[in-house]
């Protein structure tokens, strides 16, 4: 629970870092919804529930025992 | 004064070594050719030989001519980090008692260069050839029956890769009359025209590695030898990615399937429970940037494609590295069988995990300043889906690398009670501390200037500006967040996971086992009956009178033999006398 606390705390600290530095420079965007603060955060993270949801469901599809090639040839 | 070729050099300097004299020497020349050829390149650059662009080393063949020496602003950069990683793998692999796999090595490594030095379709054939023969032998020298196996599907691969670049290669020296290997974007397309180009885009494509031609390097890659996967790691996918950026930079088709190969990678490293499986799968991942560089074509997004290849280069040898040491110091390389070995090394998870922050591109790592060049370059020409694709990608790269694979291995569990945990050989230590400071040192000032420096096309780029960094950090710590959250479930399974290879492999079984059973169960019904044929057709000419009683009695056989012939020639004569 102890590294989970730490990386919530970075976390907040690296948007408000954004909040921060937008207002102090320009700060380049090449698409409209990169001026919404804290996007990226949003993004790492759904993205990565996403990714790992759906490697999971394309190992049941795709795992075989370690030696699938090899009992196919013996049988 | 005459450029000295590197990379003739290391191939001479490689079937030297099995014939000096006592094994310090050996050890000595085989560690000193990369660090010649890096020296060579350096005076290259600064100048001692020439201007660049240089062609030199030019040879006659029959008619045509063979360019060995084409050194310019692209070819240089590729044969410096070739040299810089050669330097680091020699040091990791200095303890291996066999001196063939040294020499295996440095051909490879010899080859590869020229192959980029090539100024000519010919030469660059010859060397791509050479490049897959070498490295067959680094997965041989492993030892082991997948090694074996997964050494002659690597071969099978390349030979069609070889064959694609030759048949196109001799097309368009017949049609054009010219063989400099140059850019073919003009030439090429999708028509009875196109083919040549085609084929010759293909035998790149397949040597990069580019989804669905992939299966070779995920297929072979794990089976390789420790030290031998290093070296190949680095060479072969990267001289298809110079191939292409010389060949067809800004081919539409190239971006789409570098952006689907780097979402691809990750997703199967994700499934996948070998160590060295994971960082092949992560192979895929990182040359499809590079790919989908090149396809892009704008300056900056070539400039991407090969910084990015510099240093992918230098920090996926580092992980290789890395966990090459886990299975040298516990013979085993599935999740499955590891975990809980930061206790015994954690100097090669530290190690390791410069490597990793590179790969995911984390501010002051290598990888930030490449690979942001190559998704600002999509950004740039407002392709959202690539963007998005590229930025997935990240997300699944952390996952696997960064936190997968370490938490697997150093983590997750208590050692196992079977593990024994021996300990990593200094020089393999040494390597990855000089692989570290690498990926360190291009990451940050006045590293990555030098390397911009040297990228072909003139291009201001600065990646350390605010947005970029806090959109990498922030990518990393809310990624990392959920998988906090959703570690626990998290669990690997001892499987292994189908690919694209999965349809030619069961064809290929399936033809074997037809080969075993019904072919020869055929060729026995063949004989059986023939035989039989020929018996009776013996005996009917021997003794007429023996057929009919079905007596085995025995006569001359000759005799018999001699009237089927003289029956067949009069058979023959008679159809010529009546149809000719």
């Amino acid at each position: 629970m102890k590294e989970l606390k730490m990386t919530l705390v970075f976390g907040i600290i690296a948007i408000f870092a954004e909040v921060l530095v937008r207002s102090l420079v320009t700060y380049k965007v090449y698409f409209d919804w990169e001026k919404l603060p804290g996007f990226y955060a949003l993004f790492g993270f759904v993205g990565y529930v996403i990714l790992s949801k759906f490697s999971k469901f394309l190992g049941k599809l795709l795992m075989r025992s370690p030696d699938y090639y090899e009992r196919r040839y013996k049988r | 004064m005459m450029w000295i070729h590197p990379g003739i050099l290391a191939i001479i300097g490689a079937v030297l070594i099995p014939f000096v004299p006592f094994r310090i020497l050996r050890k000595a020349l085989f560690l000193s050719i990369p660090l010649i050829a890096f020296t060579i390149l350096v005076l290259t650059s600064k100048g001692y030989f020439g201007e660049l662009p240089i062609t030199t080393w030019k040879l006659r063949f029959s008619d045509y001519e063979l360019i060995l020496g084409r050194i310019d602003s692209f070819s240089i950069v590729f044969a410096y980090v070739f040299a810089i990683i050669a330097i680091c793998a020699n040091i990791y692999s200095v303890h291996i008692k066999n001196d063939l796999e040294h020499v295996a090595a440095m051909i490879y490594f010899g080859s590869t260069i020229c192959a980029v030095f090539a100024g000519d379709l010919l030469t660059l054939y010859i060397f791509w050839e050479m490049m897959a023969i070498s490295a067959v032998f680094l997965i041989w020298f492993r030892g082991t029956k997948a090694a074996r196996g997964a050494g002659f599907r690597y071969l099978i691969w390349h030979i069609i890769s070889g064959s694609f670049l030759l048949s196109g290669i001799v097309v368009h020296v017949q049609r054009t009359g010219s063989t400099i290997f140059t850019n073919f974007m003009d030439l090429l397309s999708f028509s009875f025209e196109g083919i040549p180009y085609v084929l010759i885009l293909l035998s790149f494509m397949i040597n990069a590695a580019v989804v669905p031609l992939h299966s070779w390097l995920t297929d072979s890659y794990p089976e390789a030898s420790i030290t031998g996967v290093i070296y190949m790691n680095a060479f072969t996918t990267k001289t298809a990615v110079y191939t292409l950026a010389r060949a067809f930079p800004g081919l539409e088709i190239l971006a789409w399937l570098g952006a689907v190969m780097a979402v691809y990678g990750v997703i199967f490293a994700a499934i996948v429970n070998d160590g060295r499986r994971l960082l092949s799968y992560h192979i895929v991942s990182q040359v499809g940037y590079m790919v989908c560089g090149v396809g892009l074509g704008t300056q900056i997004a070539i400039n991407g494609a090969i910084a990015h290849a510099f240093n992918n280069i230098i920090f996926k040898s580092l992980l290789f590295m890395g966990m090459g040491a886990v299975i040298e110091s516990t013979g085993r390389s599935k999740f499955t069988e590891l975990g809980g070995l930061y206790k015994y090394i954690p100097l090669v998870f530290y190690l390791y995990t410069v490597g990793a922050l590179s790969i995911y591109g984390f501010p002051l790592f290598s990888g930030f300043v490449s690979k942001t060049m190559i998704v600002a370059a999509s950004a740039e020409l407002h392709l959202l889906v690539i963007y998005l694709l590229l930025k997935g990608a990240t997300i699944g790269t952390l996952h696997t690398v960064g936190l997968k694979l370490p938490w697997s291995v150093w983590f997750s569990r208590n050692k196992p009670e079977d593990l024994t945990v021996k300990k990593v050989p200094k020089n393999m230590i040494v390597a990855m501390f000089l692989a570290s400071f690498l990926c360190i040192f291009f990451g940050t000032y006045p590293g990555y200037k030098i390397l911009y420096e040297i990228l072909p096309y003139q291009v201001k780029f600065e990646p350390y500006e605010p947005s970029k960094i806090i959109v990498t950090v922030q990518l990393f710590i809310f990624a990392t967040l959920a998988f906090l959250i959703l570690r626990k479930g998290y669990k690997n399974v001892d499987a292994i996971v189908l690919d694209t290879d999965w349809p030619g492999r069961i064809l290929g079984i399936k033809f074997i086992i037809f080969c075993e059973t019904k072919l020869i169960n055929f060729a026995r019904y063949l004989k059986a009956s023939f035989s039989s044929f020929a018996k009776n057709v013996k005996v009917l000419f021997t003794n007429p009178e023996t057929t009919f009683k079905q007596s085995s009695e025995s006569s001359d056989p000759g005799m018999g033999i001699g009237i089927l012939i003289a029956l067949l020639f009069m058979l023959i004569y008679l159809t010529y006398l009546i149809f000719i």
